[in-house]
């Protein structure tokens, strides 16, 4: 919320508004039906320099006078049609003007908005409010066996079981009494999401994250077969300390801070209107 | 010697003018200089061989900087890229989801991987780099010239007026070229990579795609730095030559980045990208040879526009050749690339000819699969796609309407051309339908860093993959026994005693009659179990190569028929009805050693392995049965997804 209330009372921003409060005001005054005197249309020097170019541009040449007079010709032509358009609300009724109108004005709000640069306090802040995002997840380390399923009954379940019986949970089972797994044999530190990578997403991923440590356990099944499990270790989930992901964290600060703006700024706009459904009477 | 270097090495830079040209008649010292500077900074030099992991990773994806992704739709920017391939949630702008997944009646949808990716490179094509961005601006005079606004009106034209223009040898519009536009495009691109590269979890790679298409024949390559900076790009503008691209490269490494190229899409080449010849139509000598060896380590075998490993008419003998193949001349719907020349199995045959010839092998390339996907959105697994350029999210971004129809190859979605002929109207009606679900690149490497992959893609200790994590390693030795792979801790055995892929098998130590192979596949956690292990040998025999295939382990209790060598096919248990299938055929692991029986001690030859899953459904049969659609019959409903390794070479 501080940064809301810093961000009011920017000058900056009171500008924006007082251009938008303008921009509104001319926008009645000009949608409506009020008679003018007279339609004026002013060509100025910068214009006919403008028509020039984009004539250059296309035909690789300056227009010579008569073509100048052509050029401004129809586009007055242009600029005629395109008031009298205005003035019978077309512009609305035009999906392609409609959307292209809006884009630029959402260009416009957006452009205005480059958030300032956080502080530690506030990337403190941030890390706080979005704790999830960036909390350092629990991790197990763990020995374990594997048993592959051979033969069209699949026994990688029964030779596991034996080797289990036979050692106990808190014997010595060493990998050679399994099959060769061709990844680690011992893994230190790794998360959910590790441990889904290596094992695939399946029932023995979660159940390593609650095992008891300090004994064998299983058969458990994995993407591949069957294990044994050890697990030696567990860490809690922690949160990382701001030096170690300031520079992630402003990244994000930063993008979520514009997206915020860009927000606010529309919703500026949308506080203006009163939004009415029409019923089926209405 | 190496501390002096170390400083010299800069004061070189300095005096190094920034055109190539000029750097051109540097690059034999440059390329000293180079090699220096690596061995003085070893990768994972403290970790041993056989401590290194498997990392899966995207090396070839564009975003809204590309040209051609601009006029598809694409808005999101190199940054939503790195965070989607990290797995974050990104937010998908309703112009993008409109005009490339047909889906009209959202502000913007959420999409988000199915699993993170190790490592990635967003390679956005450096010829006109970013110069659309400017019509994000409604005030640039860009957005304001007659120009923009055709752009803007139809987005795809852009991309019709650079071919045209490339096409006809003239330039496009200035517009395109604009300096300031590329700059800041580069700009945002190192930085989103830099931003991004969380060594140890995630790692990003600053890189662009060199897009040469000479008369429409694809030469392209993915320019990849190892380092937090890069020059600017090489385009071709400057240059369609590859011999100029090394140029550039070298004069890269000259100031103290190493780079490499990665050719793709050799498939449709039209029969340049392993040309017997160079640039100028000459034999490849010695000198070639080594250059592109050193600059092009590795070849994507595998991408949404197809395998370019090989193809039924180049291999008869092939069973699993017919996969995914896609052989239209990029500008050119209907019109055939060249097979001879433009697949990389082929390329590795030849180059071990050219090596007895002229002495080096210019074609020794390693393997990586990769996306080449235009929205930003890389994606894999076969149910996150649904044809086209473009990845998405299953859940949110599944296409509708007309877009879906498309993708599907329905006919009559799209309108024919006026006196199109059948052919060419079949192949833009499936030109969504015929690309395959994209590749993946798995890497062993000590450690999750810039450092550490890049130094396994060097060493060629890759494979790829059809887009699953099916994890793959070779090794070859004289004298390891067959029973050593039984034994659990062989690895090391086979670092210390071997030859791992991507390697020289050096001359038999006497004794050894033939070289033992060491293979061994595991399949994906959450995949398909696997088929079979293949070992495809090349050779040379005088002026051309042969080539024949092993199988060397299989599932299910199979063998080779005595006679033929045939091995019964694995069988199928895709339901076509509901697109599920179950791992009840084929094996999670597979594992040989394995000694090649028609070993010749005096001829050159090269092997790699390649490992099929059994049948699973295609993505156009997913996309179909999740919309009640029928199964389209331009394409097969089932394929093989598969795994290749990088080779290992044999020479007298």
């Amino acid at each position: 919320m501080r940064l809301v209330k810093q961000i009011l009372s920017e000058p900056l921003v009171h500008f924006v508004l007082t251009a938008f409060a303008i921009y509104f005001a001319v926008g009645v005054v000009n949608g409506g039906h009020s008679s003018r005197a007279q339609d004026h249309i002013l060509i100025s020097p910068a214009r006919v320099e403008q028509l020039s170019n984009l004539y250059q541009q296309q035909f690789g040449q300056r227009p010579d006078q008569s073509t100048l007079d052509k050029l401004l010709e129809s586009d007055i032509e242009e600029e005629i049609l395109m008031r009298e358009a205005l003035k019978l609300n077309l512009d609305a009724s035009d999906e392609v003007v409609r959307r292209r109108l809006a884009q630029k004005m959402r260009f416009l709000i957006e452009d205005l908005n480059a958030p300032p640069e956080p502080g530690d306090q506030e990337l403190e802040r941030y890390l706080q409010e979005n704790a999830r995002r960036y909390e350092v997840p629990a991790t197990v380390s763990f020995h374990h066996v594997f048993f592959t399923d051979r033969g069209p009954m699949g026994d990688g379940f029964q030779r596991a079981q034996a080797v289990l019986d036979e050692h106990h949970s808190d014997g010595q089972i060493e990998p050679g009494m399994g099959d060769p797994f061709p990844d680690r044999y011992h893994y230190s530190d790794y998360s959910l999401e590790q441990v889904q990578r290596v094992m695939g997403q399946t029932p023995a991923a979660e159940e390593l994250l609650k095992a008891p440590t300090g004994h064998w356990f299983g058969p458990v099944q994995s993407g591949y077969g069957w294990h044994l499990f050890y697990v030696d270790s567990r860490s809690v989930p922690r949160m990382p300390q701001l030096a170690d992901i300031r520079g992630r964290l402003r990244i994000d600060f930063m993008r979520d801070a514009e997206e915020q703006l860009n927000e606010q700024a529309l919703q500026r706009l949308v506080s203006h209107y009163q939004i009415v459904g029409m019923g089926e009477d209405g | 010697m190496m501390k002096i270097s170390r400083q010299l090495v800069p004061l070189t830079l300095l005096a190094i003018a920034a055109h190539l040209s000029a750097l051109a008649a540097e690059t034999g010292i440059d390329q000293q200089k180079a090699v220096l500077l690596e061995k003085e900074k070893p990768a994972g030099q403290m970790v041993a061989p056989e401590e290194r992991r498997v990392f899966f990773g995207e090396l070839h994806l564009h975003t809204t900087f590309s040209l051609d992704a601009w006029g598809y739709g694409t808005k999101l920017r190199p940054d939503a890229a790195y965070r989607f391939g990290q797995g974050e949630p990104v937010k998908v702008p309703a112009a993008q989801i409109a005009r490339e997944h047909g889906i009209t009646d959202k502000d913007y949808v959420f999409a988000q991987r199915s699993w993170p990716l190790d490592f990635m490179a967003v390679t956005d094509h450096s010829e006109n780099l970013g110069t659309m961005v400017p019509l994000e601006n409604p005030d640039s005079e860009f957005a304001k010239s007659e120009l923009g606004q055709k752009y803007m009106a139809n987005p795809g034209s852009a991309m019709m007026d650079k071919v045209m223009a490339m096409l006809s040898g003239t330039e496009p519009p200035p517009e395109l070229h604009d300096a300031g536009a590329m700059k800041e495009a580069w700009e945002i691109t190192k930085k989103a990579a830099n931003d991004y590269y969380q060594p140890g979890k995630f790692t990003t790679f600053i890189a662009y795609e060199w897009s040469a298409l000479p008369k429409g024949n694809n030469l392209h390559r993915n320019v990849i730095f190892n380092a937090d900076h890069a020059p600017d790009p090489f385009t071709a503008y400057d240059s369609t030559r590859p011999e100029d691209l090394w140029t550039y490269l070298d004069s890269v490494r000259a100031q103290g980045i190493d780079v490499l190229a990665i050719p793709h899409n050799s498939n449709v080449s039209n029969g340049l990208m392993f040309d017997w010849n160079d640039s100028d139509g000459k034999p490849i000598d010695e000198a070639y040879a080594q250059r592109r060896a050193m600059n092009e380590p590795l070849a994507e075998i595998v991408q949404i526009k197809g395998q370019s490993e090989t193809i039924p008419e180049l291999s008869p003998n092939d069973e699993f050749a017919n996969f995914e193949i896609f052989d239209d001349l990029l500008p050119m719907p209907g019109v055939r690339s060249k097979p001879e020349g433009s697949y990389v199995r082929d390329g590795l045959g030849r180059g071990v000819v050219i090596d007895t010839r002229a002495g080096s092998n210019p074609f020794k390339y390693g393997m990586v699969g990769a996306s080449d996907i235009h929205n930003s959105l890389s994606v894999s697994d076969e149910a996150n796609y649904a044809g086209d350029q473009f990845g998405l999210d299953a859940d949110t971004m599944m296409p509708k309407g007309k877009a879906l129809k498309k993708s599907l190859g329905v006919k009559n979605v799209i309108e024919p051309r006026p006196g199109e002929s059948k052919k060419s109207y079949d192949a833009r009606r499936t030109g969504a339908l015929g690309r395959g679900s994209a590749g993946l690149t798995g890497v062993w490497a000590e450690e999750n860093t810039r450092d550490s992959i890049f130094s396994a893609f060097k060493r060629r200790e890759t494979f790829a993959t059809s887009g699953t994590r099916i994890r793959l390693r070779m090794f070859a030795s004289w004298d390891i026994k067959p029973t050593d792979i039984g034994s659990y801790d062989w690895l090391a055995d086979a670092y210390a005693r071997g030859t791992a892929m991507g390697g020289d098998l050096p001359g038999s130590p006497g004794g050894a009659n033939a070289p033992y192979f060491i293979v061994e596949a595991l399949k994906d956690p959450d995949g398909a179990n696997l088929d079979r292990i293949q070992i495809i040998k090349l050779w040379a025999d005088g002026n051309e190569y042969r080539e024949k295939i092993f199988n060397v382990a299989l599932s299910d209790n199979r063998s080779p028929d005595r006679k033929t060598g045939k091995v019964a096919p694995v069988g199928s248990t895709v339901n076509l009805k509901t697109g599920n299938y179950t791992n009840e055929i084929g094996a999670p692991y597979l594992s040989v050693t394995w000694q090649d029986p028609e070993f010749e001690a005096d001829s050159a030859a090269v092997y790699y392995a390649r490992v099929l899953e059994i049948p699973t459904p295609r993505w156009s049969t997913l996309v179909a049965v999740k919309n009640k659609m029928p199964i389209p019959d331009d394409v097969p409903a089932t394929i093989q997804e598969r795994a290749w390794s990088s080779p290992i070479w044999f020479k007298p």
